[in-house]
This record gives C-alpha cells, sequence and structure tokens, in this order.
C-alpha cells in the first residue's frame, strides 16, 4: 500500500468498520478511531509492519498469542479482496471494480460470480490464520463488499 | 464445604509458598551470575600468579596491586564497550525506526480496572511506564530502551550506528595494513614525533571516552528504562477481563527487576567469560609437571568453566520467566487464569521452557529436575575455581612451580 491515496484509504476503512462491526465489536470500539488516524497519518495498514525484534525483550511467551481478529487483519483482508475484486472484474471485461461489486449482490445470471467465490480467491493468496475459520471469513468479505459498494455509491464521510 | 477459615488457610499457605518460591529463584539467579562473573574474578588473580611466578616477580606489593586492579578491569572494559555499541543501535532503532509509540495514560478512565488490579497487587501505576504500539505479529513484552547521551556524543553515537560496518571494515584494513606495511613505514613510526603525535591523540580523547562511559553506565545500567511494550489489539483483552490483568502483571515483574536491560548484558558477558575460562586456566596449563596430568588438568578445568558458562546463560532467561510467573500470581485465582493460559499455549507450540513454568506453577514432577538443572553450572563453576586457586596459590607459594 505504498502512498495509497485517500479515497482508497478511506475505502479501507470503511470496509475494516463494517466488518469489525460485524466479528470485532470490542475492538472496534476501542481501538477504531486509532486506528484511522494512523492509517490516514501513514497510508499504510497500522500493525502490518512488525517492529524490530529485540533479542532482549522479555516476552510473555515464546509462542505468538493469537487474541482473535484484528483491526490490523481486517485491513489485510481488506487489501486483498479489493486487489482480488479488480482482477475478477478485469477478467470479465468489467472497467470499474465497483460495478462488478454490485453485480455478485445481484446473482442474477448462472455462472455469476458471487461473494463466496471472492473469499475462496482471498484465502487462496493471502496466509490467513489458521484460527480464522473459512465461514467467518465469508462473513467478514462479505460485510466488506457490502461496505465497498455503499461507500462508492455515497459520498464518503472522513470523519 | 470450604469455610473462610479454610480459605484464609490455603491462603495464607499460598502466600508461604510463593514467597519461598521468590527467595529460592533470587538466590539461583545470584548464583547463575556469579557463575558467569567468577571468570571475570580469576582473571587478575591469574594475570598476577603467572607475572609473578613466570619470572618477571615485581617486589613492590602496591604495583602488584595496582596491576591486578588494572588487569581486573579489563574484561569489564571489553564488555561494556561491546554493550554500548548495542545499546547506540538499539537506541537508534527505538527513534528511528518508524514505529509509533504512545505512551499509556494509566489515569485515563478506560485503564481503571488495571489500574485497580495494579494497586491491589501493591505497584504505584503512576511508576509504570509502558507504551501501545500497533504490531499484529507481537505479544506483550518487556523492552530495554536504551537512552543516548545528551549532546553532541550522542549525536556522534547516532551517527555511527548506520555506518557500523563501513567503521569495522575501515578499521580492519587499516589495521591489516599497518601490519603489513610496518617495515616500510617503521621509519617514520619510530620516530618520537610519531609517539608524541599518539600520546597527544590518546589524552585528547580519553576525556571524550570517559565522559561518554559514564554518562552510559548511569543512564543505561544504573537507571534503565525498561517499559513494558503493549501491542494495541492487547488493548481491548486488559481492559475488560480483570483475569487478563495477570499476564500485564508478569511484563511488570520483568521490568521491575530490570530482565530485559541485564539480558543484554547476557548477550555479552558469556562469551567473553568463555574466553576468560581459557585464559584463567594458565594456571593450570603452564604448570611444570606431569605433562599428561598437566593436560587432564587443563582439559577438565576448561571444560567446566566453558560448559558452566554456557548453562548459567541459558539458565538465566528461564530464571527471569519463573520468578515473573510467581510475582504476577498473587493468589490461587491468578494462578489458575495462567496455568490455563499457559497450558493453551503448551498445546499449540509445546516447548521446555513453557513445561518448566507450568510446573512450578502447578507444583508439578518436573521441579525437582528443574533444580538439578540449577545445580549443576554451579557445581562445574566450583570446580573450575578451586582447581584455579589452588593452582595459582600453589605457583605464589612456591610450592609449584610454572614454566611460560
Amino acid at each position: 500500500m505504498q502512498g495509497a491515496r485517500d479515497v482508497d484509504v478511506e475505502r479501507i476503512l470503511a470496509m475494516v468498520d463494517a466488518s469489525a462491526a460485524v466479528v470485532a465489536p470490542e475492538d472496534r470500539e476501542d481501538l477504531f478511531s486509532e486506528f484511522a488516524e494512523d492509517m490516514r497519518e501513514s497510508g499504510r495498514i497500522p500493525g502490518e509492519d512488525s517492529a524490530l525484534a529485540d533479542d532482549a525483550d522479555a516476552g510473555i511467551a515464546d509462542t505468538h498469542v493469537f487474541l482473535g481478529i484484528g483491526l490490523t487483519l481486517l485491513g489485510q483482508i481488506a487489501v486483498k479482496v479489493v486487489s482480488v475484486a479488480t482482477d475478477m472484474a478485469i477478467e470479465r471485461g468489467i472497467r470499474e471494480a465497483v460495478t462488478f461489486v454490485v453485480k455478485l449482490f445481484r446473482g442474477n445470471e448462472p455462472g455469476q460470480a458471487s461473494p463466496d467465490d471472492v473469499a475462496d480467491a482471498v484465502t487462496r493468496q493471502m496466509a490467513v490464520p489458521a484460527e480464522l475459520d473459512e465461514e467467518t471469513l465469508r462473513l467478514i468479505v462479505r460485510s466488506q463488499l457490502e461496505a465497498w459498494a455503499r461507500a462508492e455509491g455515497q459520498p464518503v464521510d472522513p470523519a | 464445604m470450604e469455610t473462610v477459615d479454610d480459605r484464609a488457610v490455603a491462603g495464607a499457605s499460598f502466600a508461604s509458598r510463593r514467597s519461598r518460591q521468590l527467595h529460592s529463584l533470587s538466590r539461583a539467579h545470584r548464583a547463575l551470575w556469579a557463575v558467569i562473573l567468577a571468570p571475570f574474578a580469576l582473571f587478575p588473580l591469574v594475570v598476577v600468579t603467572i607475572g609473578q611466578a613466570g619470572g618477571d616477580p615485581v617486589s613492590n606489593p602496591i604495583a602488584i596491586l595496582l596491576y591486578g586492579l588494572a588487569a581486573g578491569c579489563l574484561p569489564f572494559a571489553v564488555v561494556l564497550i561491546m554493550v554500548m555499541q548495542v545499546w547506540a543501535r538499539r537506541s537508534y532503532d527505538h527513534r528511528h525506526g518508524g514505529m509509533k509509540y504512545r505512551l499509556v495514560d494509566w489515569s485515563d478512565s478506560a485503564w481503571e480496572r488495571v489500574r485497580a488490579a495494579f494497586v491491589s497487587a501493591g505497584l504505584d501505576p503512576d511508576r509504570l511506564r509502558a507504551v501501545s504500539v500497533w504490531d499484529q505479529r507481537a505479544n506483550l513484552r518487556a523492552r530495554h530502551i536504551p537512552r543516548p547521551t545528551p549532546g553532541r556524543l550522542g549525536r556522534l553515537a547516532d551517527w555511527s550506528v548506520p555506518r557500523y560496518n563501513l567503521l569495522y571494515v575501515a578499521g580492519a584494513v587499516l589495521g591489516i595494513a599497518a601490519a603489513v606495511f610496518q617495515n616500510d613505514i617503521s621509519e617514520f613510526t619510530d620516530t618520537p614525533v610519531f609517539m608524541v603525535f599518539i600520546a597527544c591523540a590518546l589524552v585528547a580523547m580519553l576525556p571524550f571516552a570517559w565522559r561518554h562511559g559514564s554518562r552510559q553506565i548511569r543512564l543505561n545500567l544504573r537507571d534503565p528504562d525498561n517499559i513494558v511494550i503493549i501491542p494495541s489489539h492487547w488493548r481491548p483483552q486488559l481492559r475488560r477481563e480483570p483475569k487478563a490483568t495477570v499476564r500485564l502483571l508478569h511484563e511488570i515483574s520483568h521490568v521491575r527487576h530490570g530482565d530485559p536491560g541485564m539480558r543484554r548484558l547476557l548477550a555479552v558477558c558469556p562469551g567473553i567469560g568463555q574466553f576468560l575460562v581459557f585464559v584463567d586456566a594458565a594456571t593450570v596449563s603452564s604448570l611444570t609437571a606431569n605433562a599428561g596430568v598437566v593436560a587432564a588438568g587443563f582439559v577438565a578445568t576448561v571444560t567446566w568453566g566453558i560448559l558452566s558458562v554456557r548453562r548459567a546463560a541459558r539458565l538465566i532467561p528461564l530464571v527471569h520467566e519463573l520468578r515473573a510467573d510467581t510475582e504476577a500470581c498473587r493468589d490461587a485465582e491468578t494462578t489458575a487464569h495462567m496455568v490455563a493460559f499457559l497450558r493453551e499455549l503448551q498445546a499449540r507450540h509445546s516447548s521446555e521452557e513453557k513445561a518448566l513454568r507450568l510446573a512450578l506453577l502447578t507444583n508439578g514432577s518436573q521441579i525437582r529436575a528443574l533444580r538439578r538443572r540449577l545445580v549443576v553450572p554451579v557445581a562445574m563453576m566450583a570446580g573450575c575455581v578451586l582447581t584455579v586457586i589452588s593452582t595459582a596459590v600453589g605457583e605464589l607459594t612456591g610450592v609449584l612451580t610454572i614454566s611460560v
């Protein structure tokens, strides 16, 4: 996400906000404002880059502790959803990815892609943590696609 | 049916067991550090012994004492120089690494429950420094943040950090060139002018080196800055669940004892210590006696010394973790939570460290094995030290002769 444009940042934030409301409401309530502030400032997803490891650190455990789905993971999924949906739209000759996203939810024609196909593509292309099960991932992707469509259909309010 | 008295008795026995464990862990910690520092302590004795008994005796006892003191300071000076480089690098990385750290304000109402847990544990929240940072792959941890020397010396240290490799290579090239071409440049370097130049350069540099070194010791050894780093995704859990606070108390225990700062020393001291074991065994290797006996004695001394220093260096972080666990678990409830947490992690990725931590918390059967492991390096180093001291005393009193 090098030097992301403001529109892209706002889109990702809207997607993270919507999916966090579904799967991580506590994180959203507690941390979203800080997440948004840091992301707008740096243009990158906060938490994606790991801090330089210091051998002298005294950590709580030698194993990584997975504490549930966090905003960083939702942000990474959102970025991957945008890239997968854009690729799939280009494959079908659709110029605007958001048109493709809106079509995903209509499900009119046979052989039409569905939000679950996007979720499967995301699983294939991204290293999703083992604790995140398929059902939850599909729920996240669905809510993020909805938020994307909503955000493009109306002016985004960067509050 | 558990009465109030039963619970009080259980509580009292828990508290006494806990304080006994803390005492024995502190003792173990001190003993393991003594193992690592023993070769340092023996070094001046060995230098003086080899000097006196090796055929160049100095008769003035004051001179011997000064000689011994200077020799004794040398290994510590080497350790300090190496550790100061690590501090400079970590300090630079912390300030210029691009990570945004937010200071935690304990008086914020959002941290109310955590603050209450600290107060009930007898800790002063206002003296606990913690920062939060966005880092998905990180756990809760305690870190030593080295402070830079204020002023120009600190800026010079910052300047040198990204150029360490360049400086090392330049120094190596110059050194090798000086050695290779020493005959060619000897007509220049043997002159008094050059000697005077070298002496003046040293005299000019020494005050700065002394000032920088003493400031760094004061800032990073005597009063180190150990803080708790709370990854942001840990915050909601810590704030809502009072039982999860035991994990934060574990980290705070590390901070209170300065464990992260000590681990920086632990990265350097054992290496120097092992080398010093080898040097200290010179009192054994230089004996004029049956070659086989001398060789066997030398090998035994060096092996005991080196193995014990290595083991002690590996065991000290484990003792830190055990002590932090014991301090954090103040009653049966928090102990149960910590045990559940460790068991869950152990199930996913088992390690010996977690197994030993669980054993200590649950009074498991591995405690005896743990005690044996802690005693072994102490016993081996005791053997090594006794050998070196006895041969040194023998050589100084003339009972044994050495050929250097």
